[in-house]
């Protein structure tokens, strides 16, 4: 799809959806909240989505969905997700709970599966149990062997949707020994099973999400036929990795539509708030916080452009790109959401305030992203696992293998490259130390270089500096391998457990990140609407990043902050979504008077 | 990395002087000074004094590590034949220069070549507009008095850096008489020195950057061999509070 008609078809989403401050809106803020408040999972939100048919573009064409590109689906739950975190998810785990089929299941499972979907059946995910967390080689959940079938029994718990979808799809063991080989993967339908055999649990409570149904369910003895095995006996665990990596791209999501209404709030106050005589806005400590917040959602954007569009891509490095963008995204836009914490003052605190109240549902939401799919940890640990391959490529890498990365990144960070079809099978476990994205980054920047010599004035001296600066950033490459090697040597079988690997594949997912914001830069320039491409917006992204590495330094004078909050004032002011893609949003009708409360 | 480097950059290194308490607390206060630092340091006689002599000395210590990677404890200076510090020993062969005023210090690192810094607050008081009216160079005093009465006294003061800076980087220092060389700005925009003490040729291979820091500081950076876009800028804020905006 080409970002023309992408936009076309967000643009009639948001008009679907309405203005949320609108409380007459399908998915009014008002609304929205009271459902928080009360608990209530949002049936209604969820149909009327299901009936424009979001969903079915997360879902494969050849099956009956409308999939083509993985990143339509991804920028739509955006837009729901900048109303409501809690539909978004309950939509985005229905398409979840659909990747062990579209990556393993027979051509009849997909089918009869889309087909209940698209009638609004919903499906959850049964990974995860209660004493065994992220270790999916502990799990206990059994399915004996019987003729004919299979009988299920165990409990599965903290699962999306566990409650209202009437289809599970679990992660049981089918090998006696246990290990790698010992895990299947079963369509579980609830309307099947003999009533006797199956037992929702609880609905938990939560601290952000609150109308979500997250839950469990206990089967003892339940009759699943062989029919409804996806994929080979002894296959559940790589189809489980795989789809987990899926979903490990496309949650930040969640975290940068938190942050976008976040800052979208921040600025209806801060442009309308007057002290001594000046808008906020214009207040210069304000103005950075302001700015600098936008410049992270930008970093986020770019990270996750490349790592969604990698699925399609790069299928064969996604371990590294989903594991980046899982531990970067939340993590950073949790401190962002908390600077701008300050700038809209107690407003922020206010659960009823008739303006500012879904900002503090969005600051609960959003943790979400850190926790689901995969907690920092483990995607940490994914990605130590893979470093010392990861840096000997980025630093060493042979001009041929960088070439074909370069060639790849132009795909990758171009947003109006054709993507090749999305094939989930294709994508594997281990990266083998390649990350196009650092094998890139040398090209990128030479390319940014000749971009900065047919500038003018400024923008020529800032697209200059952004580059030199990205350079010392991604020329840490070495010293990054000298202290994996140090520590290595010191720690020897110590190392892969060490807190210290963790802190060094922290660093990597930086330089990751400053390679995927000059590549962005560099493909996606031309096709940029005004007030975009932006040398200032650049060059603060890069100090963001930076400021990890030497907090206290910065590298932006105020005319780099004004020409940013230049760019900011633009988007807020036209209503676009704060991204790249810069996605017209439902026209503003709802009376402003609130928001000078 | 396989991509050109554009070679040796100008630093330029700010300081605030509110966050030098910060930021020498974060680096141990005193204890990367020498001993004879420490004695000038106490010579001062205004808290003000003292505060910007510290900073000065840590910031020159910073700059040269992140440009070097030596270790912040390992540097020593001899002053050359004017007084101008220099790293001693000279492992990596950089230059830098210090300067500082009321509210702002700065310091200008660059490999080998030659470079000054200047800062000063902007507008010059009346006596200074007045003193430095007297001592320019003819050309230079033209183009003060012609330049409007409201914008005069801040044209005097970037005169004034610009001069500081240029003869701090030859290392001369106020040895040298103001009005014997002069600054004009060239139909490109260009700030270019006319100084009849140096060969032929030898003005133009010195480039000058004008600065606005704050709205009341004017800083100057003279280099050898300079060009344009060549200087980079890095602010440097307290230190001890480095994660306020995370707070």
């Amino acid at each position: 799809m080409s970002k023309a008609d992408l936009t076309a078809l967000a643009a009639q989403l948001e008009e679907y959806l309405g203005d949320p401050h609108d409380a007459g809106s399908r998915m009014s803020f008002t609304r929205v909240l009271d459902h928080d408040e009360h608990e209530e999972y949002p049936y209604a939100f969820v149909s009327q989505l299901r009936r424009w048919g979001v969903h079915e573009y997360s879902l494969p064409a050849e099956q009956g969905g409308r999939a083509g590109n993985v990143e339509t689906g991804f920028n739509l739950m955006r837009l729901v997700g900048r109303r409501d975190a809690t539909t978004a998810t309950a939509l985005v785990i229905t398409n979840l709970s659909f990747m062990p089929l579209w990556i393993a299941g027979s051509d009849e499972q997909k089918r009869s599966a889309v087909e209940d979907m698209k009638r609004g059946g919903g499906l959850s995910w049964g990974l995860s149990e209660r004493d065994h967390g992220s270790d999916l080689l502990a799990n206990e959940m059994v399915a004996e062997k019987t003729d004919g079938g299979y009988l299920l029994t165990g409990e599965k718990w903290l699962i999306g949707n566990a409650t209202v979808a009437d289809t599970m799809v679990v992660f049981a063991r089918t090998g006696k020994r246990n290990g790698p080989a010992a895990y299947s993967i079963f369509i579980v339908d609830k309307r099947q099973i003999p009533a006797i055999t199956a037992e929702e649990l609880p609905v938990e409570k939560l601290h952000g999400l609150r109308a979500l149904d997250l839950s469990g369910l206990r089967l003892k003895g339940a009759f699943v036929p062989d029919s409804a095995r996806v994929g080979a006996e002894g296959q559940g665990l790589e189809i489980a990795l795989k789809s987990t990596q899926l979903a490990r791209t496309v949650i930040s999501s969640l975290a940068m539509s938190a942050v976008d209404t976040g800052l979208r709030l921040t600025l209806d106050f801060t442009e309308g708030r007057v002290l001594l005589g000046t808008a906020v806005s214009d207040v210069p400590y304000s103005r950075r916080q302001l700015t600098e917040a936008f410049a992270d959602l930008m970093v986020a954007d770019a990270v996750s452009l490349g790592a969604v569009r990698s699925l399609q891509a790069a299928p064969e490095q996604l371990s590294v790109w989903s594991s980046v963008v899982k531990y970067l995204l939340p993590t950073l836009l949790e401190k962002t959401m908390s600077q701008l914490n300050m700038v809209l003052g107690a407003r922020f605190f206010l659960r009823d305030h008739p303006h500012y109240g879904p900002y503090q549902k969005m600051l609960r939401d959003l943790l979400v992203a850190n926790i689901a799919d995969g907690n920092t940890v483990v995607n940490l640990r994914n990605l130590g696992q893979q470093l010392d391959g990861l840096l000997a490529s980025a630093g060493g890498a042979a001009p041929a293998v960088r070439e074909a990365a370069a060639e790849r990144a132009a795909t990758l960070f171009g947003m109006d490259r054709e993507l090749p079809v999305y094939e989930p099978w294709k994508q594997e476990l281990f990266s083998r130390g390649q990350d196009d994205a650092m094998l890139a980054a040398p090209d990128g920047l030479s390319r940014l270089r000749a971009l900065a010599e047919e500038a003018k004035g400024t923008e020529r001296d800032r697209l200059l500096r952004a580059a030199d600066e990205a350079e010392e950033l991604l020329d840490r490459v070495g010293p990054l391998t000298d202290r994996a090697a140090e520590l290595k040597a010191e720690l020897g079988r110590e190392y892969a457990q060490s807190a210290e690997l963790f802190e060094l594949s922290k660093e990597y997912c930086l330089l990751h990140a400053t390679a995927a914001c000059v590549l962005t830069y560099v493909h996606s320039h031309g096709v940029l609407d005004d007030p975009l491409p932006s040398g200032a917006l650049l060059l603060l992204q890069i100090e963001r990043l930076r400021r990890h590495l030497y907090p206290h330094e910065s590298v932006t004078d105020p005319s780099v902050i004004d020409e940013v909050m230049r760019v900011l004032r633009h988007l807020h002011r036209e209503n676009r979504l704060f991204s790249h893609w810069q996605f017209p949003l439902a026209e503003r009708v709802a009376d402003l008077t609130a928001a000078r409360l | 990395m396989t991509s050109p480097t554009r070679p040796d950059p100008t630093s330029l290194w700010l300081l605030p002087e509110q966050a030098v308490d910060g930021f020498a607390a974060a680096l141990g206060g005193t204890r990367l000074l020498t001993a004879d630092e420490r004695a000038r340091l106490e010579r001062r006689l205004t808290p003000g004094a003292r505060r910007r002599y510290l900073g000065a000395r840590l910031l020159c210590r910073y700059a040269l590590s992140a440009r070097t990677g030596r270790p912040p404890d390992r540097w020593r200076f001899r002053l050359g034949e004017h007084g101008r510090p220099e790293p001693e020993p000279d492992e990596e062969g950089v230059r830098f220069n210090l300067s500082h005023t009321e509210g702002l210090i700065a310091c200008v690192v660059t490999q080998g070549r030659g470079c000054g810094v200047d800062v000063g607050p902007t507008p010059s008081t009346a006596e200074l507009v007045t003193h430095l009216g007297r001592r320019l160079a003819p050309a230079e005093r033209a183009e003060l008095a012609a330049t409007a009465s409201g914008a005069r006294a801040a044209r005097a003061s970037e005169l004034w850096v610009l001069k500081e800076a240029y003869l701090k980087a030859r290392g001369t220092g106020l040895c040298r008489s103001l009005g014997g060389f002069s600054f004009l700005t060239t139909a490109v925009g260009r700030i270019a020195v006319h100084d009849p003490e140096q060969p032929a040729g030898a003005d133009a291979r010195w480039w000058f950057d004008l600065l606005h820091p704050g709205p009341q500081h004017v800083l100057a950076v003279a280099t050898e061999d300079g060009r344009p876009g060549a200087l980079r800028r890095t602010d440097l804020s307290d230190l001890s509070l480095s994660d306020i905006s995370y707070v």
